[in-house]
């Protein structure tokens, strides 16, 4: 059998996958070559420990937030990871008003039948911060990458703090005047890339 | 089966570490899906079974009585390494023996503590089962000899075994009382209100939707009140929401005090007080009532949309939740001077339906998943404590204090079943 042209699987090889995906397959390959298959096993393609998610990179942690990642929308309140649909601050699917709804969208019912009341859907940055950390947060810088085909926008949550939401000490980052990164969130905007 | 997991059937060591890995795997696994569905199956109602499993379980141990035990009878299929992949058949071996009963039980211990487990909450259940398995997968993983040392030793082990069961049997005797449901029948139970002597009204609901109220006087009979929902109850006094409005009674001679027609709804009632929400097209009030005079005193208003809640009444105060988009607060208010504070507000949590009496309070806190019941005096400002917690599909709603107990429902998202839950004050 003929062998490919490097520059062919090279392109093939970059073209399918993200950068970290490229490096860890690639890494593997090498591993692959010298130390056998279980070897190449054992380092299978994962999320470095620096990786936050798309888009983040580094260190300061996610602000509190009733989804697996501080997803928001462009007035700071919670949207689900996955999707982008709005969730209350128990983790529900709402509707436009703010009722607790199904995964098809029909209105929850209480133990007694009746239709569930609004539960708060406050801002992750501005209330969530607020009481949780006893700071007065708001949301200032942001920068801006491609994720999953569309741009999004990193968004520092930022108060006059010296510690971040690790516990330790806070990045001056994007934040104005005397405010440092506390948490971060992010919006993703729509618009493609 | 330990022997199977060796060089000789499996090949050669990486092949043995694979099999012991996917028999790991496999046992931890199944044990530990099978301590997820007891212990959301099961209730500390169990916990009585289980102390009467331990002891029997301490006797036959013992030798002293012989109790057959429910397990199927058999060893893990031997053609199964033969005919499968080694990842697989290891796989079986280990989902088989992970889930405790699907082989020979020589002892009575898996069954005192899968019950025990059952009855201590999700938690301990699949703690307990893991570690069972784990156990199982040390029995594939030491040497041999190791093992047959050990099986040698059964007669000194039965007692071992004996002395571990009683020691279990003590702790579930010691262990401090849980929350217990109450068993009211069938169908959903909610909306819990207590009377001084420990006398309790609620709401029973069929399965077709059809409520009751259902009043349980201290040594006396039940006394049905059909059509009826949101009781409240205090002395000889009953309130309660149905198809015209609120009606008040005296609940012993269902002689009709008041009635008041139209979209009235959550009564509390202390005589002379009546608290109770009206709703119009565009706005929620909460309204007290003077039952002598008819008096009516403003307290809280909402528009429509949010939530006001089931409110409480003790003496002259009065307390309701109050939920918004922007947040959720637990508010107390004054029948005589129509004054309310604020008891508590959270922009990110939920607080509902408090219960007020003698100066404590108990309201239901939600967070993401996660439900709690609170309780803390008002003239203390130490952080409230937690009373109960349940998790996500399982939450809490109303809430209830008096006669020496405080009472909450305990409802199940999936199902949409409730029922109340009781612990000593």
């Amino acid at each position: 059998m003929p062998l490919p042209d490097p520059a062919d699987l090279a392109a093939r090889l970059a073209a399918s996958g993200t950068r970290k995906s490229f490096l860890a397959r690639a890494g593997a390959g090498v591993f692959a070559l010298v130390g056998g298959k279980m070897v190449a096993a054992a380092i299978a393609p994962e999320e470095a420990q620096s990786f936050h998610f798309c888009g983040h990179t580094f260190t300061t942690g996610s602000c509190p937030h009733p989804g697996r990642h501080p997803r928001i929308d462009r007035h700071g309140r919670p949207l689900r990871t996955s999707d982008g649909r709005p969730i209350d601050n128990l983790g529900r699917l709402v509707d436009r008003n703010g009722y607790p709804i199904s995964s098809k969208g029909a209105r929850l019912r209480g133990p007694d039948g009746a239709l569930l009341p609004r539960a708060p859907r406050t801002r992750i940055c501005q209330d969530w911060v607020r009481e949780r950390y006893h700071l007065e947060a708001r949301l200032q810088g942001s920068w801006f990458r491609c994720c999953n085909g569309q741009i999004r926008k990193l968004w520092d949550c930022c108060a006059i703090t010296k510690k971040r939401v690790n516990g330790d000490a806070a990045l001056h980052g994007y934040c104005f005047g005397r405010r440092n990164v506390f948490c971060v969130t992010y919006y993703d905007t729509g618009l493609p890339c | 089966m330990v022997e199977t997991i060796a060089p000789a059937v499996c090949g050669s060591r990486p092949r043995t570490a694979l099999a012991l890995l996917m028999f790991a795997a496999g046992a931890i696994g199944v044990a530990a899906a099978v301590g997820l569905a007891l212990g959301s199956l099961g209730s500390s109602r169990l916990l009585p079974v289980a102390i009467a499993l331990a002891i029997a379980g301490v006797l036959r141990e013992a030798g002293l009585i012989r109790l057959p035990l429910p397990q199927w009878r058999r060893q893990v299929p031997e053609s199964w390494h033969q005919v499968l992949p080694l990842p697989l058949w290891s796989l079986g071996y280990g989902a088989g023996l992970g889930a405790g009963v699907l082989t020979y039980q020589p002892v009575a211990t898996f069954l005192v503590v899968a019950v025990a487990a059952a009855a201590s909450g999700t938690t301990a259940a699949v703690l307990a089962l893991t570690a069972f398995a784990a156990g199982r997968v040390l029995g594939a993983a030491l040497p041999p000899a190791f093992v047959d040392r050990m099986a040698g030793l059964y007669r000194p082990m039965r007692r071992a075994n004996a002395v571990a069961l009683a020691m279990l049997a003590l702790a579930l005797v010691a262990a401090p009382a849980g929350a217990a449901a109450l068993p009211l029948g069938p169908g959903s139970q909610l909306d819990p209100s207590v009377a001084d002597d420990g006398g309790l009204a609620y709401t029973q609901r069929a399965d077709n939707g059809a409520t009751t109220v259902v009043v349980r006087p201290v040594g006396g009979a039940p006394i049905a009140f059909p059509g009826a929902s949101e009781p409240s109850l205090r002395g000889d006094y009953l309130a309660y929401h149905d198809a015209g409005g609120i009606t008040v009674v005296k609940w012993r001679t269902r002689q009709i005090v008041l009635r008041l027609a139209g979209a009235w709804s959550k009564p509390a009632v202390q005589y002379p007080f009546l608290a109770a929400v009206l709703t119009t097209d565009v706005r929620r009030r909460m309204i007290s009532v003077d039952l002598r005079t008819g008096r009516r005193q403003f307290l809280d208003v909402l528009k429509n949309g949010d939530d006001l809640g089931r409110p409480s009444i003790d003496r002259h105060l009065v307390t309701w939740h109050k939920t918004t988009r922007s947040s959720s607060r637990i508010l107390i208010g004054n029948v005589h001077t129509g004054n309310v504070r604020i008891f508590k507000l959270s922009r990110t949590l939920l607080l509902t339906n408090p219960s007020l009496r003698t100066g404590t309070m108990l309201w239901i806190e939600q967070s993401l998943g996660i439900s709690r019941v609170r309780e803390r005096r008002l003239a203390n400002h130490r952080r409230p404590r937690i009373r109960a917690r349940t998790g996500s599909p399982r939450l809490f709603w109303t809430t209830a204090i008096g006669g020496g107990w405080v009472y909450f429902t305990r409802w199940n998202t999936n199902t949409g079943r409730a029922f109340i839950d009781r612990l000593p004050r």
